[in-house]
């Protein structure tokens, strides 16, 4: 009203021109603002942590011209169908289904590429600049912000299973829409068991398989400690990391939205980086397996192979693998990897 | 000589003093020693006045003080809490709750810990918690719909902060189940009672009501997340029809997000909660439809939740709840209301209209325009 006012005294003032023009330009960005169709993928669901905190980028996206409706997944694969079905303009998906979407970004998970939360860290907000934002884009996807998962270890019912050779035979759980993990379990010879998340962890507790990747939330989610006891442990190496994904169609959003968005993603990241730590540190000490410096080049060089001949199936991006091996040279360069002849 | 008692009075040791020998040589012999018997006189009396505050203090007053928490216990335990099943004003409950548990509560310090009684009062507390996050939650559903970011920001922060309390206070009543029980999960204690049976009930739903309060918080309380299977198996303690179908609907709503916590496979979650509600149903306590209306919301499923809400608005008309469980059916009744508010603002941007609960705003209209078309008349 102050506004309408100042406008009948034929804005003698400054202000009343500026106080006008703000309100107008409100209300050209109120018209603005479009309605889109979100759909998240949380294991819980609605109640589930991810669906919760997508409330709050609801939130944040108003300010960036969207009005996202969110829509509960408990299956990620119906998720991912119906976002191809043209049911939502945007999914948040684990890194391995967004690598149908986008390669370079669903390379982020590859296995071993990123060896602790600090490199972690450095990828995310390298990934957040606005010089990344081509790469974002693939086929009218685009990739909106990706959050951190965890780090994968290896859980195993046996503690003498803590080298490569010891793997040799072993029943290796593996989740069947991962073409990595199966190949990965064969390349270090065991045997893999074709499964899906529902079931992978109580197969490792009632003794059906020997080893199961997995991050250290489920530790406490799924009961694990039962399929460790008695013997069993933890190896102490990550052999990869989670990430969840936001996909979105990218004519369906305003101009500058997924740049605003990964700014925002990555804004937020230090809190998940707490929440995943203290899930680290939640896990009794006694299960975890302390890898010897030896051993875990080992494991970095079986991985490293693993990765290029992932890349060369077309499983990985060729481009992500060299920034990541850059990321980790630049924070250890005398790690072998750096000075190996054929490079990532 | 003479000699002065304990329980002389203050005029006879002045006495005493007046009839000392006039003899010099005695007289300061007789005043030291009156002295001195007066100073062994002086020392009792203190004494026993010490031990007499002593004694109340640290007898007297904790033995008054234990009788009286215990008394209180026990009629809290054997007639505030039923009776309290038997009101159905969810609000003055929660009021109640909040301005007595701490003095309930106090009386561990000089008697055994009201564990029982902790594990229902803390749920109710926990549910006036709820409540504040749930006008919090409307109130940015709102801001979205009127893309007020920085409104719908605020209120995103305070409803986290109502949560994060009512996950504290059910993770409390939880933690007093195990108190007074026991880990679930493992083996069943001896519920051999009424009551027994009704506190691990409470406390097995405090448990989850803790973990969904927490992980819409940010889990910022961080309450085991394994609790959740321990508390499936726990509900195998109990008699599902004996407790309204809760018991097996709280095993379905955990398996129904984690099937590998299923003790068998070929279990169909979604089906056992269809069961458990209609045994709610006709048990007149309808706490079933809530689990079954959360799980469904979980899943994104709106359209099976209005169903579940369209059912239970038929059935809280058709049948009045069973009396000695009024609170717990209106409880429920409260958390439908809020799912139902929350999926009407969420389309609309106001809640459930007055006396509409059961409707929602895309129903058809069933309206009979009977067979007199105006037409014809005009």
């Amino acid at each position: 009203m102050q506004g309408f006012k100042c406008l009948g005294r034929k804005a003698k003032h400054f202000g009343c021109v500026l106080a006008a023009s703000v309100m107008l330009s409100a209300a050209q960005n109120a018209s603005a603002v479009v309605k889109r169709v979100y759909c998240v993928f949380d294991p819980v669901g609605a109640s589930g942590a991810v669906y919760q905190k997508m409330k709050d980028y609801q939130v944040a996206a108003l300010d960036w011209g969207v009005e996202l409706e969110l829509k509960a997944y408990t299956d990620e694969r119906i998720a991912e169908e119906d976002f191809k079905a043209g049911q939502c303009d945007g999914v948040g998906l684990t890194g391995v289904r967004a690598r149908k979407f986008n390669l370079f970004t669903g390379t982020v998970d590859s296995v071993g590429a990123i060896p602790s939360y600090d490199h972690m860290r450095s990828v995310l907000k390298m990934l957040a600049q606005e010089k990344a934002g081509k790469l974002m884009l693939s086929e009218g996807y685009e990739v909106a912000g990706i959050i951190p998962g965890g780090k994968v270890y290896l859980y195993v019912n046996d503690r003498n299973i803590d080298t490569v050779n010891e793997m040799s035979g072993k029943k290796l759980g593996v989740i069947e829409s991962d073409p990595a993990q199966k190949i990965m379990s064969l390349s270090i010879k065991a045997s893999p068991v074709n499964t899906n998340v529902a079931t992978l962890y109580s197969q490792f507790n009632n003794g059906s398989v020997d080893i199961v990747p997995g991050p250290a939330i489920v530790y406490e989610a799924m009961e694990l400690y039962k399929g460790l006891e008695p013997g069993g442990g933890i190896v102490d190496y990550a052999v990869g990391q989670l990430t969840v994904q936001m996909v979105l169609r990218h004519e369906q959003f305003p101009e500058g939205f997924g740049q605003s968005s990964r700014q925002y993603i990555a804004s937020e990241m230090e809190k998940t980086f707490e929440l995943l730590e203290s899930s680290e540190q939640g896990i009794d000490q006694k299960w975890w397996i302390n890898i010897p410096e030896k051993d875990q080049e080992q494991y970095s060089e079986l991985l490293r192979q693993a990765r290029m001949s992932l890349r060369d199936k077309g499983i990985y991006d060729a481009k992500m693998l060299t920034v990541l091996r850059k990321v980790r040279c630049r924070k250890e360069p005398g790690a072998s990897e750096c000075a190996a002849g054929v490079k990532e | 000589m003479s000699k002065i008692h304990a329980n002389m009075p203050w005029s006879s040791i002045f006495v005493s003093v007046k009839g000392c020998s006039s003899r010099f040589s005695f007289l300061f012999t007789c005043i030291a020693i009156h002295i001195v018997s007066f100073k062994h006189w002086l020392r009792t009396i203190a004494l026993r006045f010490l031990m007499l505050i002593l004694m109340l203090t640290f007898a007297g007053c904790s033995t008054v003080y234990k009788g009286t928490g215990d008394l209180m216990i026990s009629y809290a335990d054997d007639e505030v809490v039923p009776y309290l099943l038997t009101t159905e004003d969810v609000d003055m409950a929660c009021t109640m709750t909040e301005a007595f548990s701490s003095f309930f509560f106090s009386f561990e310090t000089v008697t055994n810990s009201p564990d029982e009684l902790k594990i229902l009062l803390y749920m109710m507390a926990g549910q006036c918690s709820e409540s504040r996050a749930l006008e919090s939650q409307l109130q940015y559903i709102r801001a979205v719909k009127q893309r007020n970011s920085l409104e719908a920001k605020d209120a995103r922060i305070i409803q986290k902060r109502h949560l994060n309390k009512a996950a504290q206070r059910y993770y409390l009543g939880y933690n007093s189940l195990v108190d007074a029980y026991g880990e679930p999960g493992t083996q069943c204690p001896e519920l051999d009672t009424f009551n027994n049976e009704m506190y691990w009930l409470m406390g097995l739903l405090d448990g989850l009501l803790a973990l969904f309060s927490d992980m819409a918080s940010e889990s910022a309380s961080g309450i085991p997340l394994d609790i959740a299977n321990k508390i499936a198996r726990g509900a195998d303690c109990l008699d599902n029809t004996r407790w309204f179908g809760i018991p097996e609907s709280i095993q379905a709503a955990v398996w129904a997000t984690s099937p590998g916590a299923m003790p068998e496979q070929g279990i169909d979650p979604l089906a056992q909660l269809a069961k458990a509600t209609e045994i709610g149903k006709n048990r007149r306590v309808r706490l079933a439809h809530i689990l079954e209306a959360q799980v469904y919301l979980n899943r994104g499923d709106l359209e099976r939740v209005k169903d579940i809400i369209r059912d239970h608005a038929i059935v809280v008309n058709e049948k009045p709840a069973d009396p000695a469980m009024k609170l717990l059916d209106r409880m429920a009744h409260a958390q439908l209301l809020a799912i139902s508010d929350q999926l009407w603002s969420e389309a609309t941007g106001h809640r459930t209209p007055w006396l509409e609960y059961g409707t929602f705003w895309d129903d058809s209209s069933s309206e009979d325009e009977g067979d007199l078309d105006i037409g014809d008349f005009l």
